[in-house]
């Protein structure tokens, strides 16, 4: 009878730890199903969050519309997507990343919207080590920050070294001390002066309030620029008039420095 | 017959669909083709005897430091110290990993320990160890203090009223008898350590060849679109740690076989 009793106990547990479960997936993947009045899925590029959560409070404000953000790096963004997760309009720093949607067939509509610029920033101690130009990294006891080749900005930088020729003797120098993740954590660095040097984008420049002292052209780091897509199969018209909001209110990114596309 | 208990219904497909199908996936998705690319890449053998160094001195490490928790929780519970290491010693697992790499940058860099080098501790392969032992802490210490729960206090009190201060009490008696504790606790955080990159990446350096470990090659690697290699070097990890468990679990039964026998 007691056995019977704790079998029926462990039962009602499992059955509601079970309900519980189902309840759970279902609350989850109901953000994944359509529905006229559903909140918009935007995927941002991390290093536009701050004025993009400002023109987002403004579209919610004027239309009543919710805007779900999902801030990341643009390439574990692209890779969400193109995996099919639900998403109605996506901000790349990277336009490679949207090219290569729009080969899988997954873009409804693509623009170029922005460009950005690699540029050298230093830090307090680098300002008094007399930093300012790349061929001044060369110099001893220089500590560099450029991002790991995982992030755009990592990509940039090196062939902005690469074709400067410094690329070579800064590795065998061991100038180079750190290969941090993204841009934001090489502004750390430098905001810190944890380091002398560092690599960023103009843009991150202006957010972090570094001293910038040197801007790379496209000949030397590659043509940079973000991209806008709406996707295919989401609230292509709801995205679409979003992201006309967004270039009507182009001059919130413009101020940290990002030039419109031309 | 036997009757099956829900446990068993539900623990079978769940365990194998949510915990060994995804290690199968990596392991099935190895390719010739990957192996040779990874395995002809020097810079990924450098990330392997980094992580393996790195690691097991960060082991080494946090077995020490869970010992010396494990003597102020038998011989010292009552006290301020105990107190305040019991509740703060959990913390770095609440941490999000940036900002645990985040802090140790700024605790060990150069604005704080300059006098060492050019990045005061930051960005050397010592700041890798100290960044895997911070995140692999904790699992040493509460697998050390589980055990220390166990042991028979009338054994160290015996062995107090024989005339041993508590030092030589703790190394005589409680040590010899947390012997399985150690070892666990050792393979524990050595597994822990080889699999964190987070940390390790904003404070360790993450430059290839000098501070950079396999979990932030793996990382690399997989945002690089090098899916091949990445796959490899993951598989790798997967075996270094498998490796691992199976030595955990000769050990236990190579103790226990002696203690039968004795």
């Amino acid at each position: 009878m007691i056995a019977g009793d704790t079998m029926e106990k462990s039962y009602k547990f499992v059955g509601i730890m079970g309900l519980f479960l189902i309840v759970g997936f279902l609350l989850l993947s109901a953000g994944c199903t359509e529905d006229k009045e559903a909140p918009l899925n935007v995927y941002v590029a991390a290093g536009l969050k701050k004025p993009m959560d400002v023109v987002i409070a403004k579209y919610t404000n004027a239309t009543g519309i919710t805007v779900i953000p999902n801030y990341g790096p643009s390439g574990g963004l692209y890779t969400q997507i193109s995996q099919g997760q639900p998403c109605d309009l996506y901000y790349s720093a990277d336009y490679n990343l949207i090219e290569k949607l729009e080969a899988e067939g997954k873009v409804s509509e693509a623009e170029k919207f922005m460009n950005e610029f690699v540029v050298l920033t230093v830090s307090k101690t680098g300002r008094e080590k007399g930093i300012t130009t790349a061929s001044n990294l060369t110099g001893k006891n220089i500590v560099v920050a450029v991002a790991d080749p995982s992030a755009p900005v990592g990509v940039y930088s090196e062939n902005v070294l690469k074709n400067l020729g410094l690329w070579d003797q800064l590795n065998a120098l061991g100038n180079i001390k750190t290969r941090p993740g993204t841009v934001n954590q090489v502004a750390l660095m430098v905001q810190s002066d944890e380091i002398d040097a560092g690599f960023t984008y103009s843009s991150t420049a202006v957010l972090y309030n570094l001293d910038t002292v040197e801007k790379y052209s496209y000949d030397l780091s590659e043509e940079i620029v973000f991209g806008d897509a709406v996707i295919k199969g989401g609230n292509e018209a709801g995205a679409k008039a979003f992201r006309d909001f967004v270039r009507q209110n182009s001059d919130e990114f413009t101020q940290y420095g990002w030039e419109l596309y031309a | 017959m036997r009757k099956v208990s829900i446990w068993e219904v539900l623990f079978v497909p769940l365990f194998f669909l949510l915990i060994v199908y995804p290690v199968l996936a990596i392991i099935g998705n190895v390719t010739i083709e990957g192996m040779i690319k990874t395995f002809d890449d020097p810079i990924f053998w450098d990330s392997v005897k980094n992580t393996l160094v790195t690691a097991f001195f960060a082991a080494l490490l946090g077995v020490m430091m869970a010992l010396g928790f494990g003597y102020f929780y038998i011989f010292h519970p009552g006290t301020i110290v105990y107190k305040i290491a019991d509740f703060m010693n959990d913390l770095p697992i609440a941490l999000p990993h940036t900002v645990a790499g985040l802090a140790l940058l700024l605790a060990f860099g150069r604005n704080m320990f300059g006098f060492i080098g050019p990045t005061g501790l930051a960005f050397t392969l010592v700041a890798v160890v100290l960044a895997m032992f911070f995140v692999s802490y904790p699992l040493a210490a509460r697998t050390i203090a589980s055990a220390a729960e166990e042991i028979d206090k009338e054994q160290i009190n015996v062995a107090r009223t024989l005339g041993d201060n508590p030092q030589k009490a703790y190394r005589r008696v409680v040590i010899p008898m947390l012997g399985e504790a150690i070892f666990s606790g050792f393979v524990l955080s050595f597994s822990r350590s080889i699999s964190e990159f987070a940390a390790v990446i904003m404070f360790g350096g993450n430059v290839p060849g000098m501070t950079q470990v396999l979990a932030s090659y793996v990382f690399t690697k997989v945002e690089e679109g090098e899916v091949s290699m990445a796959v490899t070097a993951s598989a790798f990890c997967i075996l270094l740690s498998l490796m691992l468990v199976v030595t955990l679990r000769m050990r236990e039964k190579l103790h226990a076989r002696s203690a039968e026998s004795a």
